[in-house]
């Protein structure tokens, strides 16, 4: 991935760029700070309520109430002293720290100053979020486990929009779990081509990626318009409904977030787990990472470079099926043409700001998932900002993060290059 | 295309068939174009196949359905069936619109119809309808209102457009007038296509407290429906009857009663009453929209509520109650809550 300059600085170019970035970082928090007490601070009145019990929930517990303006003044208040802090003596590793939490209060004070004078369900949201995290998870995971072997996988979308349409497609005519089981097979199948692609082969990575894309968007979107309406018995599969954990569900706000929810949502957390104890903790998993480093002196130490990698690429793509029959078996139950809607781009965006690691891909997942649902909740809210904006809020929060936020983050080392064995 | 090769081969088998026998007999002939997604799509094609097959029961009409795979194939679909001695050529659809224009245009002895589309006349022999979706909207509205638990009703649109807005007022309006004090959540999922997006708006506003939510989204419907299966509350379908999508949850549906209008302008041949250029309007009052009744939502509705359904149909056609049109609205009225739109006229008011 082109994201970050591999090219050799000199420690004079990082210091003249610490000290710029410092400067920067403070005049951005302090912009911020006046942005949130003009926009928010002053324009808000009454006070914003989040509902923290859910309709369903056994439990009951005080709704949160923040008075809107005073929050939105204490906030810029906070952003003001980061802003001066960062000018004054900022850079090092407390940067990322302070723009994080400052962009954070930002969006707390945002959503109070939309929820002022109305209530919402603060729960519901933190549910949704958990939702929409899974297939970016997924793809990030994906990404991760095949860029860990240095090859880039653009090709995620596309086994998301497979693993979509093998889980219906298969779900439909024998069950939820077959239909599970076909969709990791085919995301397993597509890892596999586009390892005989990039390895064996030695086809640009990007390109590969970009025709398993298309391949797959073409071939879904014709076999649904022409066979799938047509029949539409075969497009009808059964769902995973949410799966309650005995006790745990009753806890209030965590219960419904983390368990109340469908085999996607723990599969997701479980292989996530996984997948960070197989690249960190055995030693297949740093072979694997061998690979990504350095090839030659793998390949030297007796590993099998090729073999690591067709073996990593396709339990990605496995991985990354599995996220795509979230759409269909853990939504809806039926495909439609592209449905995945460039979820699998922004899973390799978590992958990214989850700086190639497994927790921090889903960490970076929840938040485009808390982008996600943000938008919806504030459709509901009717705040004067129009829905299209809204919908955006997802992506930009991909621009904000990737851009700006994740700062020196260093790929695999190997990333992206074929290996010629000698 | 082997659907679409089938289809005429049949349109153009029947009516070389048909070509002299019916012309002996005087007998009405009618062919009906299909929109994209043809027949046994559990919507506006096969609604229509049912008003064919009333006019063939009433007035002995034969009648012939050709079935275009895509938009591109439309004109020359109708262009054929034009050259063949049909006393009317039906269509539906927005995508149809041009191309039965142009065709219209070529043969101006042939006569048209057009279900469902736009208020703008089409050409001197083609009669075009416009469903009042709002009223339909309206009625679903009323019906939602008066059947919530929570008192707190919703609307998932697909994107935020004035189309879209008109089926929101209308809802909106019915659902104040059956209750002033029901909450009415307005919310659009950004796309048509995409029934993840919906379960998730939908899920958003059931946790918000609303229990009956009205899907105006395309097949991200399939989502708002089945929210509404997993959380065991209410959805309300759209254009055609989708009640079938989830027994027991879906409260009904707004349908768009093609048949009717299909129906009518058979009628209006074997009548001898065809007026070509002519726009009818189909609402409540004309049975052009109707709340779907049928085994899938039998007794989810009180009694004394679908009662009602006939009181409204009487008011609209007096005009004591006039469901406002989005295109009609001041531009202040448009936005939601504010006057006169967040208060409208209780039917006692309105008397």
């Amino acid at each position: 991935m082109a994201v970050t300059d591999t090219a050799p600085v000199t420690t004079a170019d990082i210091e003249l760029a610490r000290r710029r970035q410092k400067k920067v970082n403070g005049v951005i928090l302090l912009g911020l700070a006046v942005f949130v007490a003009v926009a928010f601070g002053a324009t808000s009145e009454g006070n914003a309520v989040f509902r923290l019990t859910l309709p369903r929930d056994a439990i009951s517990i005080p709704n949160l109430v923040v008075p809107a303006a005073p929050y939105a003044y204490i906030v810029a208040g906070l952003l003001a002293f980061f802003g001066i802090r960062q000018f004054m003596r900022g850079g090092g590793r407390s940067t990322n720290v302070f723009l994080g939490i400052g962009l954070l209060l930002v969006v707390t004070a945002f959503l109070t100053w939309a929820t002022a004078g109305k209530s919402f369900s603060l729960t519901g949201m933190l549910e949704s979020t958990m939702v929409r995290a899974v297939p970016i998870a997924l793809g990030g995971l994906a990404g991760v486990l095949s860029e860990r072997v240095a090859v880039v996988n653009i090709a995620i979308e596309g086994m998301l929009l497979a693993g979509a349409f093998a889980g219906a497609l298969i779900g439909s005519v024998l069950g939820g779990f077959v239909g599970i089981l076909g969709a990791v097979a085919i995301g397993g199948l597509f890892g596999f081509i586009l390892a005989a692609l990039v390895v064996t082969h030695r086809v640009d990575q990007i390109i590969a990626g970009v025709a398993i894309n298309l391949f797959v968007l073409g071939l879904t979107s014709y076999v649904s318009s022409q066979v799938l309406t047509k029949y539409t018995w075969l497009n009808n599969a059964p769902v995973f409904r949410p799966i309650d954990i005995p006790l745990l569900s009753d806890l209030p706000v965590i219960g419904p977030v983390l368990f109340r929810q469908n085999l996607f949502v723990y599969g997701a957390l479980i292989m996530v787990l996984v997948a960070t104890y197989y690249l960190f903790h055995t030693r297949s998993g740093l072979r694997a990472r061998a690979v990504g480093e350095h090839p030659e002196a793998a390949d030297t130490l007796g590993i099998d470079v090729y073999r690591t990698r067709y073996i990593n690429v396709t339990i990605a793509g496995m991985v990354a099926g599995f996220g795509g029959a979230w759409f269909t078996l853990g939504s809806v139950g039926r495909f439609d043409e592209g449905m995945t809607g460039g979820r699998g781009y922004i899973g390799l965006a978590a992958m990214i700001f989850g700086r190639w690691h497994p927790v921090g891909a889903l960490m970076a997942a929840l938040v485009f998932g808390f982008a996600d649902s943000l938008q919806q909740k504030l459709a509901i809210l009717h705040t004067p900002i129009p829905s299209e904006f809204l919908a955006m809020a997802p992506y930009i929060a991909t621009i904000v993060l990737v851009a700006g936020l994740i700062g020196r983050a260093r790929p695999p080392a190997a990333d992206g290059q074929p290996y010629i064995k000698e | 295309m082997l659907k679409s090769i089938l289809g005429r081969g049949l349109a153009v088998a029947l009516a070389i068939g048909l070509g002299s026998s019916a012309y002996a007999q005087d007998k009405l002939k009618v062919a009906m174009i299909t929109s994209e997604s043809g027949l046994g799509d559990r919507s506006f094609n096969d609604m229509m196949v049912e008003g064919m097959k009333k006019a063939e029961a009433d007035f002995g009409a034969e009648y012939v359905v050709i079935q275009p795979r895509a938009v591109s194939e439309f004109q020359s679909a109708i262009a054929r069936a034009a050259g063949q001695g049909f006393d009317i050529i039906i269509g539906s659809s927005f995508d149809m619109i041009k191309p039965m224009q142009e065709v219209a245009k070529a043969f101006p002895d042939q006569k048209f119809g057009l279900v469902d589309v736009g208020p703008e006349p089409l050409g001197p022999n083609v009669v075009s309808t416009v469903t009042k979706d709002w009223e339909g909207s309206f009625l679903v509205g009323w019906i939602a209102a008066k059947t919530t638990k929570t008192g707190k009703i919703g609307f998932v649109g697909g994107k935020d457009i004035p189309i879209i807005h008109r089926f929101f007022i209308g809802y909106y309006y019915g659902a104040k007038m059956a209750n002033p004090d029901v909450e009415v959540f307005e919310s659009y999922s950004g796309t048509f296509t995409d029934p993840a997006a919906g379960k998730e708006y939908t899920l958003a506003l059931i946790n918000e407290g609303s229990d009956i939510n009205y899907a105006v989204a395309g097949s991200t419907s399939a989502g708002v429906i089945d929210a509404a299966k997993e959380t065991n509350t209410f959805a309300i379908g759209v254009d055609s009857n989708q009640n079938y999508m989830a027994p027991g949850n879906v409260l009904t549906s707004m349908m768009k009663r093609v048949d009717t209008q299909a129906y009518d302008m058979i009628k209006s041949i074997a009548d001898g009453d065809f007026k070509g250029g002519e726009v009818l309007y189909y609402g409540l009052a004309e049975d052009g929209v109707a709340a779907a009744m049928d085994e899938y939502n039998d007794g989810l509705i009180a009694e004394d509520v679908l009662a009602d359904v006939d009181m409204l149909k009487q008011k609209i056609l007096t005009g004591e109650i006039v469901v406002p049109n989005y295109f009609d609205l001041e531009p202040g009225q448009k936005e939601m809550g504010k006057p006169p739109m967040a208060t409208p006229p209780s039917v006692a008011d309105a008397k």
